[in-house]
């Protein structure tokens, strides 16, 4: 049976996507939500709160959310948690590449905010496969 | 789900004004780029990173126009233009244009049309269209009966959905940049678009009547046109859309295919999930029908009746309940308060728009 997910820790540079992404995955999705700037509190807190899935940015300053995914893969501690990549470039072979880079979705921005909460279930529950 | 949708609409509202401070300083900063002529690779990196980010959150804002002008600038320095002129102007306009809106918002929320057509008291047609000859010949089969506001490609369109609310649109498919029926699909995409759009354009491929009317189109005219047909189409559908319809349903997908029926005989629709969202909404603007569930979390179909017909304003407003089978007896108690009609779920979504639109007629005196 597939465990719930409850908590998502959100990783962009961008204060007023992190905002509303945040608040919509909490008021629509119902779930916890934590949050980081960059690619290396983003780490910091996820060793902290060990959240269910991470919501990454691609394009950050410094640390991109590639780089940062590549990290969280070497760490024995973070490498099993599901990560999700939030970009405005989807097209079919930049999604292919974020895919091999070991995220198991792409989200697409920007986004809607009511419906964020359901792709991100959505992506929970494939990852997850078949009861 | 409309509750989620209220709740965050009201988280929404300071988060968007904090966005447009944000859209202020960055409109600055692109202004500076723009003014400062010659760009080094570090110019060009700093402007495409801007476009992205404004890419990535304008339309989670409620401002699509700016994520499209974006994306177009985006693309073009990406792809290594060296002459982003046109690309840049179109953002910076996006976001003139948000800001604006912003400020009218403070002083009104609802301006219904452009200035123009206002003192000319004439419903506003939108032409999507760079073929001269198409505009000089629409421009004079509508004189005296719409104000044909024209641009000629999908940006600049974009900007005139949002800042103005035209009756009607006629797209053209083929034009420079993005097309007609790439515009819609991207609007049907984020949601649809609430003015009724009639596709005006040469190709009848099948492919293409296909998209357009999946997109939302509400109607597909192949050129050569007989322009007084198409003027009878348009003004009829003007017309339509000046009958707003309220659908109040606990149940969404009721909401939805009614939603769905009424559009597509060209009526406007608003709805709401309970009894008390619906008074509010037609309080601020009535319908010229409201369908209403009998039973619904806090006020239920009949009190929404008996309360509006304690105002001066809503007794006029016809009203037709939905209702279970069980409920019939219940209803009775709707038609012998004054409710128009009502009907039983599961109901054919064909019969209710056509038995709603009687009374909507019948009010009209039609």
């Amino acid at each position: 049976m597939t465990a719930d997910l409850k908590h998502v820790l959100c990783i962009d540079d961008e204060e007023d996507i992190l905002e509303v992404a945040g608040m919509s995955l909490e008021a629509v999705g119902g779930l916890q939500v934590s949050r980081a700037n960059n690619g290396a509190e983003g780490i910091a807190c996820a060793k902290s709160v060990h959240p269910d899935m991470i919501l990454l940015d691609v394009m950050m300053p410094g640390m991109d959310g590639p780089e940062t995914l590549k990290k969280i893969k070497q760490d024995d501690a973070l490498k099993g948690i599901p990560v999700v990549f939030m970009t405005a470039r989807v097209q079919p072979e930049e999604v292919k590449k974020y895919l091999s880079y070991g995220a198991i979705a792409v989200i697409e921005k920007p986004f809607d905010p009511m419906t964020l909460a359901g792709k991100v279930q959505q992506a929970w529950k494939e990852s997850h496969g078949p009861e | 789900m409309d509750q989620n949708k209220e709740k965050m609409e009201a988280l929404m509202r300071p988060l968007r004004q904090k966005y447009l401070t944000q859209l202020r300083e960055r409109y600055t900063v692109l202004a500076q780029y723009q003014s400062q002529g010659a760009w080094g690779e570090a110019d060009r990196k700093a402007v495409t990173v801007l476009a992205h980010k404004l890419n990535g959150s304008g339309e989670t804002y409620g401002y699509m126009a700016i994520s499209l002008a974006a994306r177009g600038l985006e693309d073009e320095l990406l792809a290594g233009a060296t002459n982003v002129e046109d690309a840049m102007r179109a953002l910076m306009d996006s976001i003139e244009i948000a800001l604006e809106n912003d400020q009218a918002d403070d002083v009104s929320v609802d301006e219904p049309e452009s200035a123009d057509a206002a003192e000319m008291d004439l419903p506003v047609i939108l032409l999507v269209d760079d073929d001269p000859d198409i505009v000089e010949l629409i421009q004079s089969v509508f004189a005296g009966k719409a104000h044909v506001r024209t641009v000629t490609d999908v940006g600049a369109a974009m900007q005139v959905l949002q800042s103005e609310n035209p009756a009607l649109v006629f797209l053209d498919d083929q034009m420079p940049g993005m097309t007609g029926l790439e515009m819609l699909e991207a609007l049907e995409k984020a949601g649809g678009i609430e003015v009724p759009v009639m596709m005006l354009t040469a190709s009848a491929a099948p492919e293409k009547v296909m998209r357009g009317l999946v997109s939302g189109a509400v109607d597909y005219i192949t050129k050569p046109f007989d322009p007084a047909a198409l003027v009878d189409k348009a003004m009829q559908r003007i017309s339509r859309g000046k009958i707003t319809i309220l659908i109040a349903d606990d149940d969404a997908p009721v909401r939805d295919i009614l939603a769905h029926r009424f559009k597509a005989v060209g009526c406007s629709v608003v709805t709401a999930s309970d009894g008390t969202r619906a008074l509010e909404i037609m309080r601020e603007k009535p319908p010229q029908l409201a369908v209403l569930d009998r039973m619904m979390p806090g006020l239920d179909g009949l009190v929404v009746l008996q309360q509006m017909q304690e105002d001066e304003i809503l007794s006029d407003v016809p009203v037709v309940f939905l209702t279970a089978r069980h409920q019939e007896q219940a209803v009775l108690e709707g038609l012998n308060l004054g409710a128009a009609d009502y009907i039983v779920k599961p109901f054919n979504p064909e019969e209710v728009v056509a038995r709603c639109m009687r009374f909507v007629r019948k009010r009209k005196g039609g």
